[in-house]
């Protein structure tokens, strides 16, 4: 991880360790090419990515096993790196100034 | 059954803005309410939240997340968790929900006044969650405490804390009565929801969430990390205000606003959270110290954020990196100093051990802060604990209401003076701690002048008698219930029984 980049994406609880994980999986699926960055501090997670950070329904429904809504993460989720933007079908974590 | 998709009707259910014909805009939304700071009323309804939720899914998540929190703590309330914690650690809690939870109905009301005196539909539609939110974390963070009363009786001050005028507390006070109880909706949602929820609460609930964990307290990890779900989403009434702000060419007024309030969390946040992670946090569980949370949470997180909305670091940031290496050290030894005045037990937290890692967060600590810690260490082992205790009361500082360091700051060499600031106002002699607390006073005389400090109100003749024992019983401190070292001097090594307690 370089220091120039700023890093996004969400911050989970660590009370739920099949949601968390499950977004881990479904942000590694949705992000190919880059290095999704996990800082596991036991109350929190944030999983990161470069800039930009995808995370999809159909992912996590794959990685879960089951259906869910995208707004159903939100009893895990403690906060996020970056700017949020909640669609039916993906959430995104995104920066847009550069310097 | 068909389902369209959310997006397809959200809009519709959640927009009922409209043109007033009866009353004028001024009636509707009195300025000192809903300051629109000139920007034109349809300009506000371009207002749109990036977090979008509906009110059954709303329900819906928030049963299950009281579901959580509430299951966690019915089993541990059977079990002997609580006595198995360290000291230092139970001091940490019982500091927080004494600082923490009647302030949260309090940003209940501050929600409420947005739920009504927002400038836009769909954010007072958010505010209506914001308002729910901040019902359940005062109810969360009273009823929790208060049933494990039996425990420790010390968790009165989960209620009583706000009803005194402890010295924290009206500090705490005259912070969250500017940034929401005495604020309008539009600055509301830049200093409260934005600064503060979006920045600083994250360092008491996420960063002590992980500590609680290692500290083996899940009962209050679950809680306030639950409790910060509900921030992150309510949070998000700052971003769109911003925006509105910003398309209307008062990026200035949102600058302004966030840069009063930013300097005003991090005095507030200084205290709590940094004698929590750096001192009462068990060494072994501690995750990080307060300035790499800081770093984590404030210097990279939040920065990034509102940069990104075209807004630029405060004109004090030098002042703050500053401030970051010592100022919490400063409040630790005061608050420690001056243990009868608080509610909770505070610990040194200055073992051997303790100072090492001290000292490796921290270089420099040994030789600056460490000094006074030996000279406290060898009264008590001296047998002379008593001559760790005050006699006298430290100046405060007429913006944060906290302890005037300026001196500590000065002796480690982060300061070129240890004077403090003063301005003249109508008569009147101010006292701060700081460049940015002056600047935030000289912002707004108007609002702040006629606060007296503890000290002002000591000075005043309001503090009968003008002593320690009076001052206690003004802060509603009973004998029985102000602050002793936790950990009985356990800290200074080994002391002649007979001293203990003292
Ligand atoms: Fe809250
Ligand atoms: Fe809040």
């Amino acid at each position: 991880m370089t220091t120039q980049t700023k890093m996004v994406g969400p911050v989970v609880r660590g009370m739920d360790a099949s949601l968390a994980e499950a977004m881990i999986t479904a942000i590694e699926t949705d992000n190919p090419d880059v290095d999704v960055d996990v800082d596991d501090q036991g109350g929190y997670i944030r999983i990161t990515t470069p800039g930009r950070c995808l995370l999809t329904r159909a992912s996590l429904e794959d990685a879960l096993g089951k259906s869910m809504q995208l707004h159903q993460i939100e009893p895990q989720l403690a906060g996020f790196a970056g700017r949020m933007l909640v669609g039916d079908e993906e959430v995104v974590w995104y920066l847009e100034r550069e310097d | 059954m068909p389902r369209l998709p959310r997006s397809e009707w959200y809009d519709l259910t959640r927009d009922m803005n409209w043109d007033l014909s009866y009353i004028t805009e001024d009636e509707a939304f009195p300025p000192q309410l809903s300051n629109s700071f000139g920007v034109p009323a349809h300009d506000w309804w371009a207002w749109d939240e990036p977090y979008k939720i509906t009110y059954s899914e709303y329900v819906h998540n928030q049963a299950g997340k009281d579901a959580g929190v509430y299951s966690v703590n019915n089993v541990l309330n059977r079990s002997d968790i609580w006595d198995n914690l360290e000291p230092g650690w139970r001091a940490a809690v019982i500091a927080h929900y004494g600082a923490i939870a009647v302030a949260e109905y309090q940003a209940g009301i501050g929600e409420a006044r947005m739920a009504r005196f927002g400038r836009a539909a769909a954010w007072r539609n958010m505010a209506t969650f914001g308002t729910l939110d901040e019902t359940r974390h005062g109810q969360l963070q009273t009823y929790i405490p208060y049933q494990a009363l039996a425990k420790e009786p010390k968790f009165d001050w989960a209620h009583k804390a706000y009803h005194t005028n402890e010295w924290g507390v009206i500090a705490a006070r005259h912070l969250f009565d500017d940034m929401f109880l005495a604020n309008d909706a539009v600055s509301m949602a830049i200093q409260l929801t934005f600064t503060f929820e979006t920045g600083f609460t994250n360092l008491q609930f996420l960063g002590m969430a992980a500590d609680a964990m290692k500290a083996g307290d899940f009962d209050f990890g679950a809680l306030i990390s639950s409790i910060q779900t509900d921030e992150a989403r309510h949070a998000q009434q700052g971003e769109p205000t911003i925006k509105v702000l910003t398309k209307a060419g008062k990026a200035d007024v949102a600058q302004d606003l966030l840069d009063r309030m930013f300097w005003r969390a991090w005095k507030l946040f200084a205290l709590l959270t940094g004698f929590s992670m750096d001192y009462y946090t068990p060494l072994e569980n501690r995750t990080h110290s307060f300035k790499e949370f800081m770093d984590e949470f404030i210097n990279k997180q939040f920065i990034d954020q509102f940069r990104d909305f075209g807004l630029e670091k405060p004109w004090y940031w030098d002042q703050l990196l500053n401030e970051m290496n010592w100022t919490h050290h400063a409040y630790h030894l005061g608050v420690y100093f001056w243990r009868p005045t608080v509610w909770w037990n505070p610990v040194a937290g200055v073992g051997p051990a303790e100072r090492e890692w001290l000292e490796e967060k921290y270089p420099g600590w040994n030789a600056s802060f460490g000094k006074y810690w030996d000279t406290m260490g060898q009264n008590v082992r001296d047998g002379h604990p008593e001559l760790t205790l005050p006699e006298t009361f430290p100046v405060v500082c007429n913006s944060c209401q906290l302890p005037v360091c300026t001196p500590a700051g000065y002796a480690a060499g982060y300061l070129e003076s240890p004077l403090p600031y003063v301005v003249e106002y109508n008569g009147r002699k101010y006292t701060f701690c700081s460049e940015p607390c002056k600047w935030v006073f000289e912002m707004q005389p108007e609002t702040f002048a006629g606060h007296l400090s503890i000290i002002d109100r000591l000075l005043s003749g309001w503090i009968q008698p003008p002593d320690i024992p009076g001052a206690l019983a003004y802060m509603g401190l009973s004998p029985e219930e102000c602050g002793v070292d936790g950990t009985d001097y356990d800290w200074a090594g080994p002391v002649p029984p007979a001293t203990k307690s003292a």
